[in-house]
């Protein structure tokens, strides 16, 4: 019998093992757990390599993966495109077959899940994010500092600390590209004479400034969406070095279907996906972090549930192009960091609410993904493409969960779950305020070309198992303990009780290593 | 088994007139290949209609005018959906990174692109729309 079985290999149940090893227990991981087919090898700098190279293999892919976005109906975030992150959403319309309505929703089947193809943004929940879950900042700091010190985070203090929380043991930022850095310069000059209810500042994300680790400083190349980085970080990283030291044990090659419970602890029902053999494991705990989705499967398969709806909050999203008229005739940027590099916090009157920006280059995207976009004729495009994308950047601005319904899952009689979601109808007009602020700051919108991101797009899923100070049936206690169980614990975001307008991964982290530290405590265990 | 070499054959033409409309010459043999290939995965390929969609572009020698006004009225999407997939496939030969990559800074280009593209697109767009009512799409 195992001490405990991790199901999940994504970022929530790598933190989670962390924490259990540093308690002393070596946890069974299970996990279909794909694995890249190969690493394409590209020069450091890609933009140069374009010029001299066919980059068929690295943009599009022998199998036109590259592709899947205008040859199928499937629709994926751009960055899953690129024909390396093929194995992160591998499979999953088997394994997890869906019926969606008005939801598009990302699976990943991987080893380190979605993380290994996230944008990295890694952010503290503050007291006001945590005001509806049964716990506080104080809970989750002591893992934000051991995470931060583990995975070499870059950032500093600026006038977003007060949202993003402590700035110890932070890398210092990345350098700002040319345009967000002439954004950000006139916020600096100007912000005081602006409204107070707009704040800007440097991104936190787990991308290396200075080597750490055994892993290297990112080297600004724009090979951030055609290949492994190892200065972005991925839990695959740290799950590694814990199977390596034996700190954990990896069964890959398992979907985790059901379990069951009784006085003697958890038996977990697993398929293996190449033979389709049934598995049993024993546990005394059971740690769920398959990701919210994948979670609440397990559950409802483990009660055989076939009636209920749970709740899933995603945040709604828009994107937001922005174009600097002083940068245009510029040529392209091509030492631009790809990924997020300002944030922006926005009080906003007209939403009622909270709302965060995430400000980044498009240099790193290929060029045709703006060609549909555009509304010239072709030709005409291509030289917009030429002229104008140089000027151009981008902000996803993220609404909390509540600004719309959640979504439902229900499991069917026939294995599939079925999802069901809300079209994003964010109202554009209420804009207004935002668009004339970073008007002042020299970054004009496109109105036309703003695009409400379809529900699931956001990759943010959350909340169909909340916690609760006094839970329900399918909810957990503030431990993460699931209602009705004694050893059953939900590690990953489908616990959260709320979704606020801020990237979850590090709060997810964070929690899972606080529910697993709670596990490993004999005195917290029933 | 006779419509597959016509099939192929219209592929390459389609490839070919494509190709010459976005970039103002002729395509790689490489290139053309990759489009047949992806165009024989496209989901929109095996779409009821193609054979006239075939017709439609075999007839018209602007292909540009016609993709503009079929974007903006909605008809022959599949033309809009074949560029998007050309512009993708060429984007990856490095002999046309000067199509897609401007490597000197020069306002004056840059906003001829913008005002000369506009006058363009509009005169592209009402001569599309006739070619689309002359066809009848």
């Amino acid at each position: 019998m195992f001490e405990a079985i991790i199901v999940g290999s994504g970022a929530s149940g790598v933190a989670a093992a962390m924490e259990l090893a540093e308690c002393g227990i070596t946890p069974l991981m299970i996990d279909v757990g794909h694995l890249p087919d190969h690493t394409p090898g590209v020069p450091a700098n890609l933009r140069e390599y374009r010029g001299q190279y066919d980059c068929f293999d690295l943009t599009i892919g022998d199998r036109y993966e590259g592709l899947s976005n205008i040859l199928t109906d499937r629709q994926v975030p751009v960055k899953l495109t690129a024909p390396y992150l093929e194995y992160v959403t591998r499979d999953a319309e088997h394994l997890s077959p869906l019926d969606e309505a008005e939801f598009s929703a990302i699976q990943s089947f991987s080893l380190g899940g979605l993380a290994n193809a996230w944008g990295a943004g890694l952010y503290r929940f503050t007291d006001d994010d945590l005001e509806a879950f049964p716990i506080a900042r104080g809970d989750l700091d002591p893992y934000f500092d051991k995470l931060t010190a583990a995975i070499g985070i870059a950032g500093t203090a600026d006038d977003l600390t007060p949202f993003l929380g402590s700035t110890e043991h932070l890398q210092r930022p990345h350098r700002l590209s040319r345009n967000v850095g002439a954004l950000y310069e006139r916020y600096q000059r100007r912000s005081r004479r602006l409204a107070d209810s707009v704040h800007i500042g440097r991104a936190r994300v787990g991308i290396l400034t200075e080597a750490h680790d055994g892993r290297p400083a990112f080297a600004h190349g724009g090979t951030e969406f055609f290949r492994e980085d190892r200065s972005i970080y991925s839990p695959r990283y740290t799950l590694d070095r814990l199977v390596d030291d034996g700190k954990v044990v990896l069964h890959r090659g398992l979907l985790v279907e059901s379990w069951t419970e009784d006085e003697t602890g958890v038996r977990v029902f697993a398929r293996d996906i190449a033979t389709q053999a049934s598995t049993t494991f024993a546990t005394r705990t059971l740690l769920l972090a398959a990701g919210a989705i994948s979670t609440s499967k397990i559950v409802l398969q483990s009660h055989n549930d076939y009636d209920t709806s749970l709740p899933l909050l995603e945040n709604p999203a828009l994107q937001l192009p922005l174009v600097l008229p002083e940068a245009f005739g510029q040529p392209l940027q091509t030492d631009a960091f790809g990924l997020v590099q300002l944030n922006l916090i926005w009080d906003s009157k007209s939403y009622a609410t909270r709302l965060q920006g995430s400000i980044m280059e498009i240099t790193a995207p290929r060029r045709g993904e703006f060609f549909a976009s555009l509304p010239y004729a072709a030709r005409d495009n291509l030289a917009l493409i030429r002229h104008l994308l140089p000027a151009m950047i981008v902000m996803q601005l993220f609404f909390p969960g509540s600004s719309q319904e959640p979504g439902q899952l229900q499991l069917q009689r026939n294995g599939r779950l079925k999802i069901t979601g809300h079209p994003n109808t964010l109202d554009l007009k209420k804009l207004q305020f935002l668009l004339r602020y970073l008007r002042k700051l020299g970054a004009w919108s496109l109105s036309r070309l703003i695009v409400r991101v379809p529900t699931g797009h956001a990759v943010h899923y959350a909340g169909s198992l909340p916690m609760r100070a006094d839970p329900g049936r399918y909810q957990c206690d503030a431990s993460g303990r699931l209602h009705g169980a004694a050893n059953v614990f939900v590690a990953d975001s489908a616990s959260f009780s709320d979704l606020p307008a801020k990237n979850m991964s590090f709060a997810m982290m964070a929690n899972a290593m606080r529910i697993a530290h709670g596990v490993a405590a004999p005195t917290r265990r029933v | 088994m006779s419509s597959v070499p016509s099939q192929t054959e219209a592929q390459e033409r389609e490839a070919v007139k494509i190709h010459q409309a976005l970039f103002g010459r002729g395509i790689p043999d490489k290139l053309k290949h990759r489009f047949i290939e992806a165009s024989n995965l496209d989901r929109s390929t095996h779409a009821h209609g193609l054979e006239r969609y075939y017709q439609i572009i075999a007839g018209v020698r602007d292909l540009e005018a016609l993709e503009v006004a079929g974007r903006y009225t909605g008809r022959l999407p599949l033309l809009s959906h074949r560029f998007q997939l050309m512009v993708f496939l060429a984007e990856s030969l490095p002999e046309n990174r000067s199509d897609f990559i401007k490597e000197r800074s020069s306002v004056v280009r840059g906003v001829s692109a913008v005002i000369v593209g506009a006058l363009r697109t509009g005169y592209k767009l009402l001569k599309g729309i006739v070619l689309l009512r002359a066809r009848r799409v």
